[in-house]
């Protein structure tokens, strides 16, 4: 897994490259929970994620909820295999995704 | 039991009836006509006297004697002169005399008569003038006398009082002018002559009864002796053919009746002789019989050897398993199956029916089971091999007998099976998850037919596990007792009735389904029978990885997972799932399998053709994960919790999950189809 940061402003986007899976998701976790202070938009850029474990999506749905209390998070070039466990998990029902 | 000779006896029995018959009959007669013959003439000649003494007495004078009622000269004159008639002989029987018994006048009247004179020499005369009543019927003959309408009336009767057999005869005595006025009658006593009737028949009787007598001697000799003899001279020569059948002496019979028996007794000497010359013909025959029915086993068992069938038969080889089974019709039969190892990688398999049955159809089996192993083991492809064995067939094949093959050669370690058919039934292929169906092959000519004939060959890719089964007519034209075929369709239901068993137990069940289907009727064709099944190389498919249960090592087991998978034909969306599933399991038994303490988790593999097995196993507490509750995923971001979403996920993606716990161990088995 690979993670590269553009912050602008209060505005973070975050490529997630490779797969997050249970080994991986603690870094991603780590990574973006210590950018996210003042930040009032999140984008994650999931172009390059080859997949996502449940581990990863706990990493979302932490993310999710940090969020909501400081502006919001939305999910951006989510590819089919990624939008399939999204759409299994129920997870796509309460994430942003454009 | 036995039965005594009883010819004579009957024949005699009945000749006595028709004797005693004939007696019977002819006494009656001759004694009615000897007796009717007498009374004639004693009638005859009582009547001359009585017309005598009518015409002497004075018809007048006793029409005076009723009226005045006295008697005179002239009555006593009359009664003197009857009374020596009376006494007079009046004719003769065999020597004895007949005398008139009793003759008398007397005056009919309407309610009695009345006896005028009585001349009775043996007894008292009855009294002048005494009057009687008519004994029945007597009263109409003497008014039929007195009207002159008869002229005489005969009378026979036993006499009631002493039973003595009598004659009456009676005329009318007319006055002087030609009236009746009194019966003149005469009772003569004829005894004398039923003794001479009764001597007469009965010596009819011993005449024709001796007569008879001899005749009968005569018969039942003769009977005896031309007949019944001879008859059981021949019962007893035809014992004695019977008994003597095995022994050389000719029959000798000695009847010279120069009769029909004679004939028959040729007829039965000649019958003994052909007998003879017919059983000895006949011991040789079923000698001969037994020699070939003996030598006909022989060949049945040294044809049964001849093919493998010793199973397992190749006990060393684990990547195939193979099974074949023929039931002949008749004793030798012409189908056969083959099966051997050209090298240590091929394997070739024969199924073939040779047209014809019995001797020549297994001369002919023989033939072409060692041409074609010979080829097959000389490195040529199937159709290659069929082709040199047609021609080395038709070469010499003045009998125009042909067989028809399918002749398989398998790569065990690719599992491309190349084949080639001469004419032979289509094979029946079954591939992993699949149902047992048709291979419709390129059939080419039956061998043996013609020379020069090309074959082609074809390859089928047998995935590992895949069956294969090859027969011979015998199984789809197996008929039933209403006459029904039992056909393809119907062995392609029994195949996949035990399609996941193995071929010795398919066969076993299509044998008896085909025995079921048949019933009482007879097999016509022999049910020959082989089944494939191609297991493959053990080429490290199965292979299996053991860490420490910790989140560091999960990584570790879906490396191993993802090695296996290179070689296998996944998309990469399914090797990503498999990644996740591995990663979730393997990182739910780190965290909680063994409580924080150390442990081993296992990750095992298994693939085949279509699809690759995870088995992830570890030694931590009981728990079955398929059975967690499904997380609710309507729920909102700020309702949900972080767990349980991994073996969801799981469940999602996989074709197949399972879990058992055994011998301590937690077992969580995955199954991804290709």
């Amino acid at each position: 897994m690979q993670i590269q940061k553009a912050k602008d402003n209060t505005k973070l986007t975050v490529s997630v490259s490779g797969k997050v899976d249970t080994t991986t998701a603690p870094e991603l976790e780590k990574e973006i929970i210590e950018s996210i202070d003042g930040i009032t938009e999140l984008a994650l850029d999931l172009k390059e994620m080859l997949y996502i474990s449940s581990a990863g999506l706990r990493v979302l749905l932490k993310l999710e909820k940090t969020m909501k209390a400081q502006g919001e998070m939305k999910l951006i070039n989510v590819s089919l295999d990624v939008m399939e466990i999204l759409d299994m998990t129920g997870f796509s029902d309460i994430l942003k995704i454009e | 039991m036995k039965k005594r000779g009883k010819i004579a006896q009957r024949t005699l029995v009945a000749i006595l009836l028709v004797i005693f018959v004939l007696i019977a009959s002819l006494s009656v007669t001759v004694g009615l006509q000897v007796k009717n013959a007498l009374l004639k003439s004693i009638n005859h000649s009582a009547l001359s006297y009585v017309r005598g003494a009518a015409e002497y007495i004075d018809g007048d004078t006793v029409k005076n004697y009723c009226t005045t009622g006295s008697k005179d000269e002239y009555y006593n004159e009359i009664e003197n002169y009857l009374n020596s008639t009376a006494n007079s002989t009046i004719d003769s029987v065999d020597n004895k005399n007949i005398s008139i018994k009793y003759l008398y006048v007397f005056v009919p009247n309407e309610d009695n008569y009345t006896y005028i004179w009585d001349a009775e020499p043996e007894q008292e005369p009855e009294e002048f003038l005494s009057q009687y009543s008519y004994s029945e019927g007597a009263k109409e003959q003497a008014f039929k006398l007195i009207e002159r309408e008869i002229t005489e009336d005969s009378q026979y009767y036993v006499d009631s009082e002493d039973g003595q057999h009598i004659l009456t005869v009676s005329v009318p005595l007319c006055d002087s002018n030609d009236k009746g006025v009194a019966i003149i009658a005469a009772d003569i006593s004829v005894d004398i002559i039923n003794d001479t009737v009764n001597n007469t028949v009965f010596s009819v009787i011993g005449i024709i009864a001796a007569l008879m007598l001899v005749i009968m001697f005569v018969y039942y000799y003769t009977t005896r002796k031309k007949i019944v003899q001879p008859i059981i001279e021949l019962q007893k020569a035809t014992e004695n053919i019977v008994e003597n059948i095995e022994n050389d002496s000719d029959l000798k019979i000695d009847i010279t009746t120069n009769d029909e028996i004679e004939l028959l007794a040729d007829s039965i000497v000649e019958m003994d002789s052909k007998l003879r010359d017919y059983i000895k013909q006949n011991a040789a025959i079923t000698a001969e019989k037994e020699r070939i029915g003996a030598e006909l086993e022989l060949a049945t068992r040294i044809q049964a050897d001849m093919l493998p069938n010793i199973f397992p038969a190749f006990p060393e080889r684990k990547d195939f398993d193979i099974f074949a089974s023929m039931t002949p019709a008749k004793e030798v039969g012409g189908d056969f199956y083959d099966f051997f190892l050209v090298d240590d990688t091929h394997l070739a398999i024969v199924m073939a029916d040779v047209s014809g049955k019995g001797v020549p159809a297994a001369l002919f089996m023989m033939m072409s089971k060692i041409l074609i192993q010979e080829a097959a083991m000389s490195g040529k492809s199937p159709a290659e091999a069929l082709e040199s064995v047609n021609n080395q067939i038709c070469a010499n094949n003045r009998e125009e007998m042909f067989v028809t093959v399918w002749l398989g050669i398998l790569d065990l370690e690719s599992g491309i099976l190349t084949a080639a058919n001469a004419g032979h039934e289509k094979p029946i292929i079954k591939q992993p998850n699949c149902d047992f169906e048709f291979f419709t092959d390129r059939h080419g000519f039956v061998i043996g037919g013609m020379s020069g004939i090309k074959y082609k060959n074809y390859e089928i890719a047998l995935e590992k596990g895949a069956k294969l089964f090859i027969y011979t007519d015998g199984v789809a034209e197996a008929t039933s007792e209403a006459d029904e075929l039992f056909g393809i369709e119907r062995t392609v239901e029994a195949l996949n009735l035990v399609k996941d068993k193995t071929p010795e137990i398919i066969l076993e069940s299509v044998k008896k389904s085909v025995d079921e289907f048949v019933g009482n009727a007879p097999q016509f064709d022999d049910l020959t029978m082989l089944c494939f099944e191609y297991v493959g190389a053990d080429n490290g498919n199965s292979n299996e990885l053991t860490l420490d249960a910790t989140l560091e090592n999960v990584s570790k087991a879906v490396d191993f997972v993802n090695e296996k998978m290179d070689k296998l034909p996944l998309s990469t969306k399914d090797k990503h799932q498999i990644d996740i599933s591995v990663d979730e399991i393997v990182s739910n038994v780190a965290r909680y399998a063994y409580e924080g303490n150390d442990g081993k988790v296992t990750v095992k593999t298994v693939s085949d053709k279509s699809s690759l097995t995870i088995t992830v196993i570890d030694s931590g507490i009981p728990y079955n994960p398929l059975k967690k509750e499904d997380p609710d995923v309507t729920l909102s971001a700020d309702e949900r919790g972080i767990g349980g979403y991994g073996i969801f996920i799981v469940k999602k993606v996989m074709d197949d999950v399972s879990y058992e716990y055994k011998d301590g161990k937690n077992i969580l088995t995955m199954k991804k189809i290709f």
